[in-house]
């Protein structure tokens, strides 16, 4: 009888990029913590047999990074002195840019800002104090001291654990914010995390934040992350929220354009609890490739995730907003609403994946993107799902694509508005629309300061 | 004064506008009448500069300027006004902001300095009162959830507030009641004047009850068979547009 030695199970072979990534965790202390280090060495191992996102993966189909990264940069060094100093000016030159509506500038809203350059928190250039309730911790001193929350932190709250840009992130990361809200706080000021990079050599940035908001309590949260200059980067980053029962967490996503070869991946991970309630606000740029996948998890009764956006893009940029939406508690609500405006050969791309488990009656799910082109060479690809195994939900989505319309053009031509402008005027409406219902009057202003002078930049180009 | 001399035009290859002459002078409210496809809207779409119409011969002249070099915001700017027949719904532009937008650009245009916030709001406020626009109406988005009549009474008041040399009316009547007719109506006469002439597009003679005009012109294949008085409109009432139609042929 002979034995046919059965064949060792194929694995891909890495290309250089991915190699470089493993290669980047061989150098990482490894966490003290046996139980970190094998979750690390799990997500790894996962990432190794994936490699980086490709087309080939359904959820990655319209977004190749694994073509658009050929070659991976170092890892970012925690900032020195001297790239702190740059950001500082950077930071004062926002300022006094008469210009600028960023809120970086004129801080309209009094919020708390809590500052990651490349990739590492900066006490330095963060806010001295917090309120009583919240408390920071980071994520390098959890990793090297452990944290109550850490294997929870690493394991996603088991949101998109089959994502090889998550596990990749979870063997990876190596600073972010830790945020706990106490139960039934009410914070005041916005907590603001921002995300920058310096002006030193590219390189790979992998972060994980993450925000748990105690029951009852009520936060508002922005997630800003400002233009990167000259210098491309490799971002792949990923925000946790966890909202017990009956939280309130508003979150505001501003994302200013990066750099035309730089590749940035955002994830968020959300998980909402019976009553609780995360409404998420966006207006996004694109950059050469800029992913933000949303998980959220509607955990409890009664929950309910809003999420609306308005994302601009222009040269050659690609962005992609994915919703991975799973309904598993009964009467819980989800909205995602999106509206594009797409220039020059920019693409963007809108997933949305809505799920409803048979225990998720009274599941009321919407979802709408709608894309204006502006280039013959720009391009939109929607793609909504729908998985239902209740049977009493009320779930929808739509999407639209198609020019500005010629006839709302020529109207306002013929009331004495010029053609560029009464573009502009279109276009802010259409944007405007996502904005309508905040009740915030001034960050609706900021919102739209930008947007408009993302018009203004098109007008004069 | 509005002359339009032989004007021929066509969209897509088609001849619809087949040497039209008219002229209305200053101070004159002149009616078009004629059946459905006679080129009546195509008539208010050439004169207004919409893209999409080719004009293959002919002179637009509105007060010495040939309206025809010109771009569609600048005839605005000329004082020409086209109210809509079917007014654009505008999502996301608030009435108040698209009337600011339109008054100050004609203004620009003009070398006029643009109003202040306050003073638009004024003037705003004062023809809104008389077309009983509400306030809530000018706050919402240009048009959108609006019912026909509101629509239409929003149409007069962007021409009370731009002041036009000239007015065209493409079938203003269209879905309005009788209520919103006489306000529309009482809107339009209160601008006439020996400087301002109206050019007023209707199917039916009831509009002009309520607008008189001076002269009403019959339009058949692309051109203007028939000029008269306002009896013209009722003896149309009665006999029809047949006869006109087939002298046309």
């Amino acid at each position: 009888m002979t034995a046919v030695a059965a064949r060792p199970s194929v694995t891909r072979q890495l290309n250089e990029a991915e190699q470089a990534l493993v290669d980047q965790f061989a150098a990482l202390a490894p966490a003290p913590m046996r139980q970190v280090q094998e979750l690390r060495e799990t997500s790894l191992a996962r990432f190794a047999s994936n490699g980086l996102a490709h087309r080939r993966i359904e959820a990655w189909h319209y977004t190749d990074l694994r073509s658009a990264q050929s070659h991976t940069f170092a890892p970012a060094q925690r900032p020195n002195a001297q790239s702190l100093d740059q950001i500082k000016s950077r930071l004062a030159a926002l300022a006094s840019n008469p210009l600028a509506s960023n809120p970086l500038a004129s801080n309209p809203f009094g919020s708390l800002r809590l500052v990651v350059v490349d990739g590492f928190f900066s006490p330095e250039l963060s806010a001295q104090t917090l309120p009583s309730g919240v408390t920071l911790t980071t994520l390098s001193q959890a990793l090297t001291q452990g944290h109550p929350r850490l294997a929870h932190i690493l394991s996603g709250s088991a949101l998109g654990e089959s994502d090889t840009m998550l596990n990749l992130n979870a063997a990876l990361c190596a600073d972010g914010v830790i945020l706990e809200v106490a139960a039934g706080a009410q914070i005041e000021p916005a907590l603001e995390l921002i995300f920058v990079t310096s002006d030193a050599a590219p390189k790979s940035v992998q972060t994980r934040s993450a925000v748990f908001v105690g029951q009852g309590a009520k936060i508002r949260l922005f997630e800003h992350h400002l233009s990167e200059g000259q210098v491309q980067s490799q971002r792949n980053q990923a925000v946790l929220l966890d909202l017990a029962s009956a939280a309130h967490v508003e979150h505001v996503l501003m994302c200013a354009q990066g750099h035309a070869q730089s590749n940035d991946v955002m994830s968020v991970l959300a998980n909402l609890h019976e009553g609780s309630e995360l409404s998420m606000l966006g207006l996004m740029q694109g950059a050469g490739l800029r992913r933000r996948q949303t998980f959220v998890r509607l955990n409890g009764a009664h929950a309910r995730f809003h999420a609306r956006g308005v994302v601009l893009l222009n040269r050659k940029d690609h962005c992609d907003a994915t919703f991975v939406v799973e309904h598993v508690a009964p009467d819980c609500e989800s909205r995602e609403f999106f509206n594009w405006i797409v220039d020059e050969e920019a693409t963007g791309v809108f997933q949305g994946k809505v799920s409803v488990a048979r225990a998720a009656q009274k599941t009321d799910g919407r979802m709408k993107s709608r894309g204006i082109l502006l280039g013959e060479t720009a391009a939109m690809f929607n793609k909504p799902e729908l998985e239902i195994f209740a049977d009493d939900v009320a779930c929808g989505h739509g999407a639209t694509c198609g020019e500005l319309d010629a006839d709302q053009l020529f109207y306002a031509q013929a009331r004495g508005i010029p053609l560029p402008e009464a573009e502009a005027m279109l276009l802010a409406g259409f944007a405007g629309e996502i904005f309508d219902e905040l009740s915030d009057e001034t960050l609706r202003e900021v919102l739209m300061d930008d947007v408009r002078a993302w018009l203004a930049q098109r007008g004069q180009g | 004064m509005l002359e339009i001399k032989n004007l021929h035009a066509e969209i897509a290859g088609k001849t619809i506008i087949d040497g039209l002459t008219l002229t209305v002078r200053s101070g004159e409210v002149a009616a078009i009448m004629g059946p459905n496809g006679s080129g009546k809207s195509t008539l208010s779409y050439v004169i207004s500069g919409r893209p999409g119409y080719e004009v293959t011969g002919g002179e637009v002249w509105l007060n010495g300027q040939n309206l025809l070099d010109l771009p569609a915001h600048e005839r605005a700017a000329k004082g020409l006004f086209l109210a809509f027949q079917y007014p654009l719904e505008i999502p996301g532009v608030t009435t108040m902001t698209f009337l600011k937008a339109a008054l100050n650009s004609q203004r620009k245009l003009r070398g006029e300095a643009e109003l202040s916030t306050p003073d638009f709001m004024k003037k705003v406020r004062a023809a809104a009162a008389t077309l009983g626009v509400k306030d809530d109406m000018l706050r919402r988005a240009l048009n959108v959830g609006f019912s026909g009549g509101e629509k239409k009474r929003l149409e007069i008041l962007q021409m009370v507030l731009l002041e036009p040399a000239f007015g065209i009316l493409d079938e203003t009547d269209s879905g309005l009641d009788i209520d919103a007719l006489r306000i529309v109506s009482q809107g339009v006469n209160s601008l006439r004047s020996k400087e301002r002439g109206f050019l007023v597009i209707t199917h039916y003679q009831r509009l002009l009850d309520h607008i008189v005009p001076d002269t009403v012109h019959v339009m058949a294949k692309g051109r203007i068979v028939k000029t008269g008085g306002p009896e013209l409109a009722h003896e149309l009432e009665r006999n029809g547009y047949r006869d006109y139609v087939a002298a046309a042929e």
